[in-house]
């Protein structure tokens, strides 16, 4: 076997452990915005490494055949430098990945070494494809060439969910002659985002906490104040209200310790930094409304109505909720009002459970979820902007409210409505053990459901737009996008009293 | 692996009030705060930590994943309940160290603390309000471990001001120091608390 095959074979176990160790475990690259371009090299390389251990693998090429394959060599020297100046740009390397890329270069250089002569001597016959069998290092190259454009593939597509989000157009803001200061956290979140809009466009101040400024900025412009965290925020400035809707999503990473730990972090530890703020500023809002969920129910209640005065649930989900809640309480005492909004299960066009949902029903591969009868309490993201604008203007709303619409629906009527909705058939079933099985504790965001009853905003007259999922669901499949500003409609505000 | 079958899950939710019984109400009541939350608990505050210098005790750190010697400002306690016991995790910066907390046989006051593979029987006590703990007992890989290789621990948790005060100091056997805690937890006298 030529020395080249073995420092290709070692090239491609380096490269895969460089890929599943630094690249995935340790620096999470797909899903880091900032390493959207060093992705992007990444996913050309793996794309290009594919053929060319297939090419080693299992061919002899001459002529021209062997021209591309140096062409092919040369690109991916030229996209490894370009990566090296990238990835020292983008992030912190450890001192374990820089030795490992150094390894990589050295054994990289060595094969080129070691392959150029015979690659060139071959460019210079009659062009022909000569059929090779390494035995099993073909095998192990081939392999290789599976991984690498699996990988590639991988890269190519996060790279492509982490484009910059589009430049929305600039917001229509109408005349107020009694602007608000409002500070929202979570403000580029799915109801964050559209919240701010909302805000904006009715004419009020509105400072947005977010992790990531640039994607605020891409989102809103020059129209929001934004600011990487509370500190950043001027010592005098005067805020009315505060809308604390931050906090890392529920579903997504399975449910590990780790994870539910990091969940409670991120909603427990803004929350009381949010309210440590507001304790150290002379001039307090006059309400906190912070998000909650009504998964503070907890997920085994059945068929009960869950109405405000509910007992809360043991779950993880109920902890959680507990927690944020709690920390959402010591403003008590500080503001004049805390109000603690528990969210259903928001609909919106733009994000939140509904847009994989109708990919999928889309596609006729909607259906029922384990026995179908677990509640789904839902609200229309317009209700829900225009409840929280409501718990803002409204001296009357505070404590917790459900944000759910009135007539929450089994997950059997709500595949059925939603595959209606966009025409479909909805005949597949996930069976719960199956999602059990997948998703583990997770699982009960699916399985299990809370039936919960908005019995306080309908006490304070607040008049829901969309009562019933039909109405609901075709108004956001008959919506084309969410345009921000054509939208930016007063929802709710006929009915606030300010 | 830890095996459970011979756990007594004490009949309170709360671990350590499930195991101390009535004696758990002695305990200062910032104490009683962090170790009595029946749901998900979480606390920040400061912290400073001594590690050992021997080649041992990095070695014995290194494994445990031990924070590196320092200030930190701002460190925070989540306690995460589930059917069994309790898991701590503490985060100092952006270094984070996990252990679970499981309940032994109700009345005999120890606390089982899982480091991965090594487990550590813990001995509940007060003195003056505060909670001490002293290992009795200690299993790697199931296996009960002679006394000789247990570490030597000085453990009190105990109300300052208001504060939840840990002083958590590990020697290796032969009094080689390994890591030294000293922090405060902000208890019910937060900063919002004081400023109603």
């Amino acid at each position: 076997m030529p020395v080249a095959y073995w420092l290709l074979a070692a090239q491609g176990l380096l490269g895969g452990i460089d890929n599943i160790w630094n690249h995935e475990w340790r620096a999470k690259l797909p899903s880091s915005p900032s390493a959207r371009r060093e992705l992007q090299l990444h996913a050309a390389r793996g794309l290009i490494y594919g053929p060319v251990f297939l090419a080693f693998a299992w061919a002899e090429l001459r002529g021209l055949f062997a021209v591309a394959l140096l062409t092919i060599l040369a690109i991916e020297l030229v996209i490894t430098l370009a990566d090296f100046v990238e990835e020292d740009r983008s992030r912190a390397l450890s001192p374990q990945e820089r030795i490992l890329h150094g390894l990589l270069t050295l054994n990289y250089g060595a094969f080129l070494a070691l392959i150029l002569p015979d690659l060139l001597t071959h460019a210079t016959t009659e062009s022909a494809i000569i059929p090779a069998d390494h035995g099993w290092m073909s095998w192990l190259l081939t392999l290789y060439a599976v991984g690498s454009s699996g990988f590639g593939l991988r890269e190519a597509i996060a790279a492509h969910g982490l484009r910059p989000v589009v430049q929305r157009p600039a917001i229509q803001v109408r005349p107020n002659l009694q602007p608000q200061s409002i500070l929202v956290t979570g403000g580029t979140g799915f109801i964050g985002t559209a919240l701010v809009r909302r805000l904006i466009a009715r004419g009020d101040k509105v400072y947005v906490i977010a992790r990531s400024p640039a994607k605020a900025v891409r989102l809103f412009g020059n129209q929001a104040l934004i600011a990487p965290s509370l500190q950043a925020l001027p010592e005098t400035v005067k805020i009315d209200a505060v809308v604390n809707l931050a906090g890392a999503p529920v579903f997504g990473r399975p449910w590990t310790d780790a994870r539910k730990v990091a969940l409670v972090r991120s909603r427990v530890d803004t929350t009381r930094a949010l309210v440590d703020w507001i304790a150290d500023h002379a001039v307090k809002p006059r309400v906190l409304v912070s998000a909650s969920a009504i998964g503070w129910y907890g997920a085994d209640r059945g068929d009960q109505p869950l109405t405000e005065n509910a007992r809360s649930g043991s779950d993880f989900p109920a902890m959680l909720c507990g927690a944020w809640e709690k920390g959402a309480e010591r403003a008590k005492g500080i503001v004049p009002r805390v109000c603690r909004l528990r969210i259903g299960l928001v609909l919106g066009r733009d994000g939140g459970m509904l847009r994989p949902m109708m990919r999928a029903f889309r596609l006729g591969l909607g259906g029922r979820v384990g026995n179908g009868r677990q509640w789904m309490s839902w609200i229309h993201l317009e209700d829900l902007l225009a409840l929280i604008i409501r718990a803002i203007d409204d001296p009357t709303f505070q404590g917790a409210i459900n944000a759910v619409a009135p007539h929450p629906v089994t997950n059997a009527a709500f595949t059925r409505a939603l595959a209606a909705s966009v025409h479909r058939p909805a005949i597949l079933h996930a069976p719960a053990f199956v999602l059990r099985l997948m998703l583990g504790e997770m699982a009960t965001l699916l399985l299990d459901g809370q039936r919960a009853l908005p019995e306080r905003a309908d006490q304070l007259g607040f008049q829901f737009r969309y009562r019933r999922l039909p109405a609901a669901l075709a108004e956001i499949v008959a919506r084309k996008s969410d345009k921000g500003a054509q939208h930016d409609h007063p929802v709710g505000l006929r009915t606030a009293a300010r | 692996m830890t095996i459970l079958s011979d756990f007594a899950l004490p009949r309170d939710k709360r671990l350590l009030k499930g195991l101390m019984g009535r004696s758990f109400d002695r305990l200062a009541s910032a104490v009683r705060d962090v170790h009595g939350t029946e749901q998900i608990g979480y606390w920040r505050g400061l912290c400073q930590v001594k590690r050992g210098r021997s080649l041992l005790s990095k070695l014995v750190g290194w494994w445990f994943q031990f924070p590196p010697a320092g200030f930190y400002p701002r460190m925070s306690v989540t306690v995460l309940r589930d059917r069994v016991g309790e898991v701590w995790m503490r985060a100092f910066g952006s270094h984070d160290i996990k252990t679970r907390l499981l309940p032994t046989a109700p009345g005999a006051r120890i606390v089982r603390e899982c480091f991965g593979l090594v487990e550590f029987d813990l001995k509940t006590g007060i003195q003056d309000g505060a909670l001490t703990l002293d290992v009795v007992g200690m299993r790697t890989l199931g296996i009960p471990t002679p006394r000789f290789l247990w570490p030597h621990l000085t453990a009190e948790e105990a109300n300052e001001g208001g504060w939840f005060r840990f002083d958590i100091k590990i020697d290796l056997p032969g009094r080689v120091p390994l890591i030294h805690y000293l922090g405060w937890l902000e208890g019910s006298a937060g900063k919002a608390e004081r400023a109603i």
